[in-house]
Order: C-alpha cells, then structure tokens, then sequence
C-alpha cells in the first residue's frame, strides 16, 4: 500500500498541471467568467492568453474574431464564447 | 533607443534573475551545462526532455534559455540576442515571461510542466513571444499582420503549435485594439515607462497604454 502511495504522490507532484478537459471545440474562442482570452486546445481544455486578466490592465475582454482585451471604451462586442 | 540594461534593471527590480552574456565568463560554462542535463538525465526521460534540451545546446548560437535554479533563474542570452539593441531588449522581456512563470509556479512544477506538456509549452512560449513582439512593437512601431508559428526549437506538434500561434494572435489582436497584453511583464515595463518619462522617446511612450496602478 505504501509504494503505491508514494507512487500516486510522486506521480502527483511530477504531473504537468493541464487545465480541466472541458469539452469545448478546438480553437474556439471565450472571455474567462473573470474577463480572460482562452482559446480552446486540441485536447478540449481552455487555454489563457496572457497570465491576468484584462480589467487588471484597464481593458475588457471580448470575442471578435480572437478573444482578446481591447480599451474599455471600444468594447462593443458581445463577450460571449465563439467557436471556430 | 532605451538601453537594453534599463529595462533588464526594471524587470530585475520585479523578479531577481541573474543575466549571462556571451563573453561572460560563466556563459561558456552554462552552455556547456546543457549537455551534461541531458546526460545525465534518466535513460527513460530522455526522449522525452532530451530532444528538448539536446537541441538547446546545439541552437545555443542563436537560441536564449532561461534556467530555474535552486537560486535566481538564470538567463543565458545567445549571440543572436544581444546582436542588436531592440533584438537584446526584446529577448530580455521573453526570456523574463519565463522568470514570472518560475515564480508564479515553482521551479520544480515549472520543468514538469514544460518537458512533460506541448501544450503547456506552447502556452508559455506564445505568452513570452508575445511579449517580445509587444516591446518590439513600442520601440519601434512594427507589428506583425499575423501572427507567427513558433520556430521547431520547441518540438510542438500540429496541434500544439496552432495554440500557440492562436495565443500570439489574441495578444497582437490585443494590441491593434490599443490595450496592453494582459502579461505581468507588459504592465511592469508600462508602468516603469510611464514612470520614466523624461528617458523614454515621445513617440515610444505614445504606443505605451497607461494602467492601473
């Protein structure tokens, strides 16, 4: 039991650290519930754009064409998620 | 141009790193240091992270690497880097994406999840070309219209190197929009040239939007 536990620990600890499988269609774009481009990769899983959010840089997020920040002021697109 | 030794100066001021460059003396020392990692990698892993770092240390001419060390990270700068001042600027803002990373997700998760993920690699490699592209963009007015596949060094396969050109797309889309990439490095460097102003060109400082502090 207690090489199988460490097994399961080590194999935790030395995991890549991926995103949750999320179903979305490869290379779809979103705004991440907290204002974040992701776009979705090939293994289903929603990847950001950038390491913060876009408020944190004076900006929005929106979905025209990419998912991407753009100036409070000419976010007139709808941000909600497209697919490709 | 601002020199290449005051923006490193901004960015160690955020995250501590130690820069080698070529004719360093302990640059030579660090390039050799790839190619005793990968022998003395596990015979196991080594298709794995071998083909990685064994392609480091033959690119080590033209390729600049940043090293997570049981102290600072360590940045060694290639030749190709520091061969001309916005080219040594730029890479010094890739290669300090990487340091973030470091601090943001330890050293150790940090080397898991670059070996062991393409995806994950493609992910942090687009954010830090991305934040190249951007200072390349302030300082000299040139963007890209599209944006560029990353180069074989990071042996992405098809799908992962289509992620990482579709990061890069949102961030240059992101700056065509006229905001700031949403990089810890971006808002550092922004906030220190707003900070700077009397050093900094006018027409630079235009292409520079203002953040939240």
């Amino acid at each position: 039991m207690r090489p199988i536990l460490l097994c399961l620990l080590l194999c935790l600890a030395a995991c890549p650290k991926l995103p949750p499988v999320s179903g979305c269609t490869p290379a779809a774009w979103r705004c991440s519930p907290d204002g974040r481009p992701e776009v979705c990769s090939a293994s289903q899983r929603w990847e950001p754009a950038g390491d913060r959010s876009c408020a944190s840089v004076g900006a929005v997020c929106v979905v025209e064409r990419t998912a991407h920040c753009a100036p409070a002021f000419d976010a007139s697109t709808d941000a909600s998620e497209v697919t490709p | 141009m601002i020199a290449p030794t005051l923006i490193e100066s901004a960015l160690r001021t955020w995250r501590p790193a130690t820069v080698l460059r070529p004719g360093d003396a302990l640059h030579a020392v660090a390039v050799g240091l790839y190619r005793a990692l990968v022998e003395a990698l596990p015979a196991a892993l080594r298709p794995v992270t071998g083909v990685v770092l064994g392609s480091l240390e033959d690119a080590s001419q033209r390729v600049s690497v940043t090293l997570a060390t049981p102290g600072d990270p360590v940045i060694v700068l290639s030749p190709a880097a520091v061969a001309d001042e916005v080219s040594h600027a730029c890479t010094l803002a890739h290669e300090w994406v990487h340091v973030g990373q470091i601090a943001r997700v330890g050293r150790v998760q940090t080397a898991v999840d670059y070996l062991g993920s393409g995806e994950l690699r493609a992910q942090r490699e687009a954010d830090a070309a991305a934040v190249g592209l951007w200072l390349r963009y302030v300082l000299t007015g040139e963007l890209p219209e599209t944006a560029p596949t990353l180069g074989d060094l990071y042996h992405l396969s098809t799908d992962d190197a289509a992620l990482a050109r579709a990061v890069i797309a949102s961030h240059l889309d992101t700056i065509r929009a006229g905001a700031l990439p949403p990089l810890d490095v971006c808002v550092v460097l922004a906030q220190w040239l707003h900070a700077t102003p009397r050093e900094i060109p006018a027409d630079v400082l235009a292409r520079v939007p203002r953040v939240p502090s």
